[in-house]
């Protein structure tokens, strides 16, 4: 697989790296540098960013006896912290997603809407849903936008709009100035991750038909 | 610092709120810091003979202001516990550390974002039944109907997601599962009266979130 093309602009990979962004807007981030050498070496130059802030952090107040506490911590469970199980799930999704959907993809839980689009969700916050959206090849979906921020990963086959071709691994953030009309790889079936935040304004027929799914 | 100007610009939309910055600049370092080759040098010597002496230096720099982290993130009481595990994990890794890779803080500080991002996670509601009755139009509705329970929908799902857990647990057990406030009450070996002030509470709350815009 060739590395990703489309990445997520610095502020925001920043946020990411600082651990600033809301559970759900992590997922996407982090699954892109499962992908993305290049985004990982970014991520380690803020992170590097990241240990002057915490030089530089004001120190909190620490109980008197926290020093023996973590040591007593670290003598009584030296192997008593194995790394978890591995959790199950499709070995084609790269880790952090793997574990959060925890089960192969033909057994999430798929919506149809029309007989294009199949969708998923798979974890919520307040304000903001994770979602796995299926496309059917060539399949074309009607403008839209967004209320708020839109995180798009793709994990397989692909799907080309005004702002260029996206294969797996590719990175898309719409905001609410984004009007877009994506449109499946005519080759494949494309999967993608989507972190949609408050609702896309779709009108018409497409609105009706996708929002019973949604349960908007 | 750019640094902090580049989170801080992010919309709050997609950013977590953060608690008061609680920064300074870097040019006026506490006196209190170990320079960077004394905190290489130290965590060698743990990961040599764990050595606590070493550890303890390393401690008393770092975990305030790896908990001063936190809190700024959002931890609030958990940030002691997530601390200690920060640390432990300083410890236990100690032997990985490579001083041409990163500086010390910069380890430690990739630590601590991971502990709290898996924190966050944990913390993560699994998406609502998605054939709850409740949330899904019985029949195609006219537009503007459709529009108009679409918000509603939205709204109520959002609200519920705001409920205090056991309000909440309450509303899934009577409205969602279709037990009977006794049968809930058996099923959380609860008494029959606090299952009652809870859906009252709930529903008061629930209410509360709708009606400014009936």
């Amino acid at each position: 697989m060739s590395a990703p093309r489309h990445h997520p602009e610095e502020a925001l990979l920043a946020a990411h790296v600082a651990g600033a962004l809301s559970a759900i807007a992590a997922v996407p981030l982090a699954t892109h540098l499962a992908y993305c050498p290049d985004c990982r070496a970014r991520a380690k130059a803020l992170e590097a960013i990241g240990g002057e802030v915490l030089e530089a952090a004001r120190p909190a107040a620490l109980g008197a006896d926290a020093l023996e506490r973590t040591l007593r911590a670290i003598d009584e469970a030296p192997a008593a912290r194995p790394t978890p199980p591995r959790p199950a799930g499709d070995p084609r999704l790269p880790e952090p997603l793997r574990a959060l959907v925890g089960r192969a993809l033909d057994d999430v839980p798929w919506r149809a809407f029309g007989r294009n689009f199949a969708l998923a969700e798979i974890a919520a916050e307040a304000g903001a849903e994770l979602v796995l959206l299926k496309m059917a090849p060539g399949a074309a979906m009607p403008a839209h936008r967004h209320d708020g921020h839109e995180l798009t990963l793709v994990l397989a086959g692909g799907y080309a709009d005004a702002a260029g071709a996206y294969r797996p691994g590719d990175f898309a953030c719409a905001d609410a100035a984004t009007e877009h009309a994506p449109i499946a790889d005519a080759d494949g079936e494309c999967l993608c991750l989507v972190m949609i935040q408050d609702q896309p304004r779709f009108t018409g027929w497409f609105g009706r038909l996708l929002q019973p799914f949604l349960r908007i | 610092m750019g640094y902090a100007l580049a989170i801080e610009s992010w919309p709050r939309a997609v950013a977590r709120p953060v608690a008061r910055p609680q920064h300074r600049p870097v040019s006026e370092r506490p006196t209190d810091s170990l320079d960077p080759a004394t905190q290489a040098a130290l965590l060698a010597r743990v990961a040599r003979a764990g050595d606590r002496a070493a550890f303890g230096a390393l401690h008393g720099h770092f975990a305030p202001r790896v908990k001063a982290y936190l809190l700024r993130r959002g931890a609030g009481a958990a940030a002691d516990d997530l601390t200690q595990e920060a640390m432990v994990r300083l410890w236990r890794a100690a032997g990985r550390y490579d001083p041409a890779q990163a500086s010390v803080a910069a380890w430690l500080f990739a630590i601590a974002r991971n502990l709290w991002i898996d924190a966050l996670r944990r913390d993560l509601r699994p998406a609502l039944d998605p054939d709850e009755p409740g949330l899904v139009p019985e029949a195609p509705l006219a537009p503007d109907a459709a529009a108009f329970q679409a918000d509603r929908a939205k709204r109520l799902k959002a609200a519920l997601r705001g409920l205090p857990t056991e309000q909440r647990e309450i509303v899934e057990l009577c409205y969602f599962a279709e037990l009977s406030q006794s049968q809930a009450a058996d099923a959380l070996g609860i008494p029959l009266g606090t299952v009652k002030g809870r859906v009252r509470l709930a529903l008061a709350r629930l209410r509360a979130e709708l009606e400014p815009v009936r």
